[in-house]
């Protein structure tokens, strides 16, 4: 009985003490009944094996004494569901705004420094605010459950109109062929604009190509860079449209496109990251006017990138979505 | 699915449909006074086993409920603890069974039906 004894105080240290005397004198009682029984069918005393069996299938003492403690919940079922799609619609939108922030920081910074390091140092710095923004909303939610436990059921939960359920989403219409052609039409007449630019700055300029040569200003060499990679873009984007074209539309269409879109932000990165645009063209030029361009100029291409950035990552998202069945995704 | 992912998943269902059916079958044993362990044999008499863990804890929580009432009481030299079931306890499983019986007896219709 010696094991029976430190059975009970085992299941015991678990017990809140306001009931702990009462629970484990019936708990002493039944399983004595329990083993007398067993030694009623054996005829004789059990062994310290056989009562340790018994002990064993009764239970582990912490598991046993929780069964006894009042069921208690931080968020109870018919809180939970809400809380789970919370977690799951915030989680992408905290990683987003995170992000968005720290590019925003790495572009406006003076000193931006090396794009992988900062980048590495962003990723580890995303678990904690992850952390922060989960445990942010746990407590929000064990507040709202302890709030409608205080005032009873309350209907808030389940208080919704079927009337106000969006309308039928439709599919996204496929392409007509017209339309394809028309969209390659004016892809073609793009390059040409695009083509002609050297040859006519005003096209591009307008009147600021006149004050360009007033102020005896002249394109630095990122232009040029970022010319040939404008034109491989539009050319990468002109074999697309002519593929689509031919063959109608096809699985690997939405990733491509994905692809080039990845691949336009290149170029406004280079702009933005660049910090000379207009060069002086003889020593009369106004250095003081130019630099105050070049500026200008650089914090216009930064805003620029910002938003190309996230016109992307919306994209990407929306593709992604698309992408993931809707019920592993759940939000 | 796999015989073990299977056999999870009916185990998991078995406990669901147990789960509720435990306290009715509780309620009706204890319209006949009894302690802790001659209700768990009863219950296991007529085939209805419950582990002493499950139980024991049960027959508190139907006591704090009002549906059950308890008294320490000797018998056979030893102090037990004696439960029956309340007067709210018998009018709850009166409504209990009715939901029980109309239960059972759709599905014994839903089951007869032609596949």
């Amino acid at each position: 009985m010696n094991l029976l004894e430190r059975y009970l105080q085992a299941v015991g240290q678990y017990l809140a003490p306001g009931t702990r005397d009462d629970v484990l004198a019936e708990l002493r009682v039944n399983l004595q009944a329990e083993m007398d029984a067993r030694a009623e069918e054996k005829q004789g005393p059990l062994t310290e094996s056989e009562i340790a069996a018994i002990l064993k299938a009764h239970g582990r003492p912490m598991v046993v004494a929780a069964r006894y403690m009042p069921q208690q919940y931080l968020i109870g079922p018919e809180v939970f569901p809400f809380y789970l799609l919370t977690l799951r619609r915030t989680a992408p939108l905290v990683v987003l705004v995170y992000f968005v922030a720290h590019l925003a920081i790495f572009i406006f910074s003076p000193t931006p420094g090396a794009f992988a390091a900062s980048l590495l140092k962003s990723f580890l710095q995303l678990v904690p605010v992850l952390l922060i923004s989960w445990t942010a909303i746990t407590l929000t939610f064990a507040m709202l459950e302890y709030a409608h436990k205080q005032h009873g059921q309350g209907a808030c939960w389940n208080d919704w109109d079927p009337a106000k359920l969006s309308p039928l989403a439709h599919p996204p219409k496929e392409k007509s062929h017209a339309s394809r052609v028309a969209d390659l039409v004016v892809h073609c007449l793009w390059i040409l604009y695009v083509f002609a630019i050297p040859r006519h700055p005003y096209l591009v300029l307008g009147p600021g190509a006149l004050f360009l040569t007033k102020l005896s200003a002249g394109f630095a060499p990122v232009w040029r860079v970022f010319y040939i990679s404008i034109i491989v873009l539009l050319l990468a984007q002109l074999v697309i449209k002519l593929m689509a074209l031919a063959r109608g539309k096809h699985r690997w269409e939405a990733p491509l496109d994905m692809v080039t879109k990845i691949l336009g932000v290149v170029p406004t990165a280079l702009l933005a990251l660049t910090k000379v645009y207009f060069v002086p063209t003889s020593p009369a030029a106004n250095l003081h006017t130019l630099a105050q361009i070049n500026d200008w100029m650089n914090a216009g291409f930064r805003i620029v990138l910002v938003i190309v950035v996230l016109n992307l990552l919306w994209e990407f998202w929306q593709y992604f979505r698309r992408l993931v069945p809707t019920e592993r995704l759940a939000f | 699915m796999t015989p073990d992912s299977e056999n999870g998943m009916f185990e998991s269902l078995r406990l669901e449909l147990r789960r509720g059916c435990l306290i009715v079958a509780v309620l009706a044993q204890l319209r006949r006074e009894h302690y802790g362990y001659t209700l768990r044999k009863a219950l296991a008499d007529e085939g209805l086993a419950i582990e002493e863990s499950t139980l024991y804890p049960l027959l508190r929580r139907l006591e704090t409920q009002g549906l059950l009432k308890s008294e320490w009481r000797e018998e056979d030299k030893r102090n037990k603890r004696f439960y029956r079931l309340s007067g709210e306890g018998e009018a709850l499983l009166a409504q209990l069974l009715v939901e029980w019986n109309s239960i059972n007896e759709s599905l014994h219709k839903i089951l007869k039906e032609p596949r």
